[in-house]
């Protein structure tokens, strides 16, 4: 290797045993499921079943009184105060379309979460969602890329329309005279697959509010997974 | 809730614990044994992250209860290095060959692999294929996997010249 820094030509071309391969093939890696702290509670969400419906109302006091059940969470007691992250690679000026914590008065796929159980265990926030009664109103739902800029059916009733974002790679307004003339002219609809996570890459979270405990140290840490071993602290 | 004791042997020492009867052998191992290596991912047979060998068989530990692995005799990922914690044949192919990135899925391969180059010691590819079909990797990719099966069957001996 030449024209390289001598540190780099260390790694260069050569193969580098990984540092972390002995942990991870004998089972002693740390994922964010590993582990457990002190009083540390579970959390689970209750999920819409419909693609699109009106939540008419939640009725949380079953699922409430299960023993080891210490909070259900709706989005009025827990949206006002989210600061709602919000990310678009199509740049500042695109359109707001919420996407609250919890669902607010409408669902807008299925799995969208309206609910929020934390508790002792897992399998108790678990048994809790299902006693989570809500109110559903199931409405018409937008299912089809290619039919939804002419449905009636709003996605989100505010923005005015189902078309949120178009990506525009070449202008073909400047072809037209172009393509008027062509001897043969092809056209083609390229479809892509829909994609969607699996469960072996989930976004665990662990968070530890420290404030209660160390006066000096304001804040929490957290610890984030996403198909890594390491965790990520902060 | 009404509890089960359940009892049995783990990667060699005896194990007993009052738990749920619908724990399954997988909540058992990581939650009562403290035994974490064994992972879940989809929780319902079909990426077999959860693998751990019963009386030898590789089976899911999300799909058989703890109460019914009483009596048994259960190796998992935590049992299967040798002395001074040194790499097994297959743990130590899987590290030469890459097959392993994020090592999520990987206690699953590796239980498996390891049960299955025991029952086929000189397997063809298309044997390694269909053994390693049962799991899902989602990061590394399979052909670093199955060069590992293959160099594994050549380290523990198997391989005929």
């Amino acid at each position: 290797v030449t024209g390289v820094a001598p540190g780099a030509a260390r790694y260069v071309g050569s193969r580098v045993a990984r540092v972390e391969d002995a942990r991870l093939l004998t089972g002693r890696g740390t994922y964010v499921d590993d582990v457990v702290l002190p009083g540390m509670l579970h959390a689970c969400f209750v999920r819409s079943p419909f693609a699109r419906a009106a939540v008419l109302g939640i009725d949380t006091s079953a699922a409430a009184a299960v023993p080891g059940v210490r909070h259900v969470f709706t989005a009025a007691d827990l949206n006002p105060d989210v600061q709602e992250q919000w990310h678009t690679t199509i740049g500042k000026d695109g359109p707001d379309t919420p996407r609250p914590p919890l669902a607010e008065g409408e669902v807008r796929f299925v799995g969208d979460p309206v609910a929020l159980v934390v508790a002792e265990s897992r399998a108790i926030a678990e048994d809790a969602t299902e006693l989570v009664d809500v109110d559903y109103d199931q409405l018409s739902a937008v299912v089809d890329y290619t039919t939804a800029e002419g449905s009636d059916t709003l996605v989100h009733e505010a923005h005015g329309s189902n078309l949120v974002a178009r990506l525009d790679t070449i202008a073909l307004d400047a072809f037209a005279d172009d393509l008027a003339a062509a001897a043969h002219v092809t056209r083609a609809t390229i479809r892509q697959q829909a994609c969607a996570p699996v469960p072996m890459e989930p976004r665990g979270l662990i968070v530890d509010y420290t404030r209660a405990r160390c006066p000096t140290r304001s804040g929490s840490s957290a610890r984030a997974c996403s198909a890594f071993p390491s965790t990520t602290s902060a | 809730v009404h509890e089960v004791t359940v009892r049995l042997i783990v990667n060699g020492h005896a194990r007993e614990a009052a738990t749920e009867a619908r724990t399954t052998l997988a909540d058992f191992l990581r939650e009562r044994c403290g035994l974490t290596g064994t992972h879940l991912g989809c929780e319902h047979g079909v990426c077999g992250a959860c693998t751990v060998l019963l009386d030898g068989a590789p089976v899911r530990a999300c799909l058989v209860l703890a109460v019914q692995a009483t009596g048994a005799d259960v190796t998992t990922i935590e049992g299967l290095a040798g002395p001074d914690d040194r790499l097994s044949p297959v743990q130590a192919a899987f590290r030469d060959c890459h097959g392993l990135q994020c090592g999520f899925c990987t206690p699953g391969f590796v239980v498996t692999v390891t049960a299955f180059l025991r029952d086929h010691p000189d397997p063809t590819d298309q044997e390694i294929r269909e053994a390693l079909s049962g799991n899902l990797c989602r990061c590394t990719g399979y052909q670093g996997i199955v060069a590992a099966v293959r160099q594994a069957a050549v380290t523990l001996g198997g391989v005929r010249p």
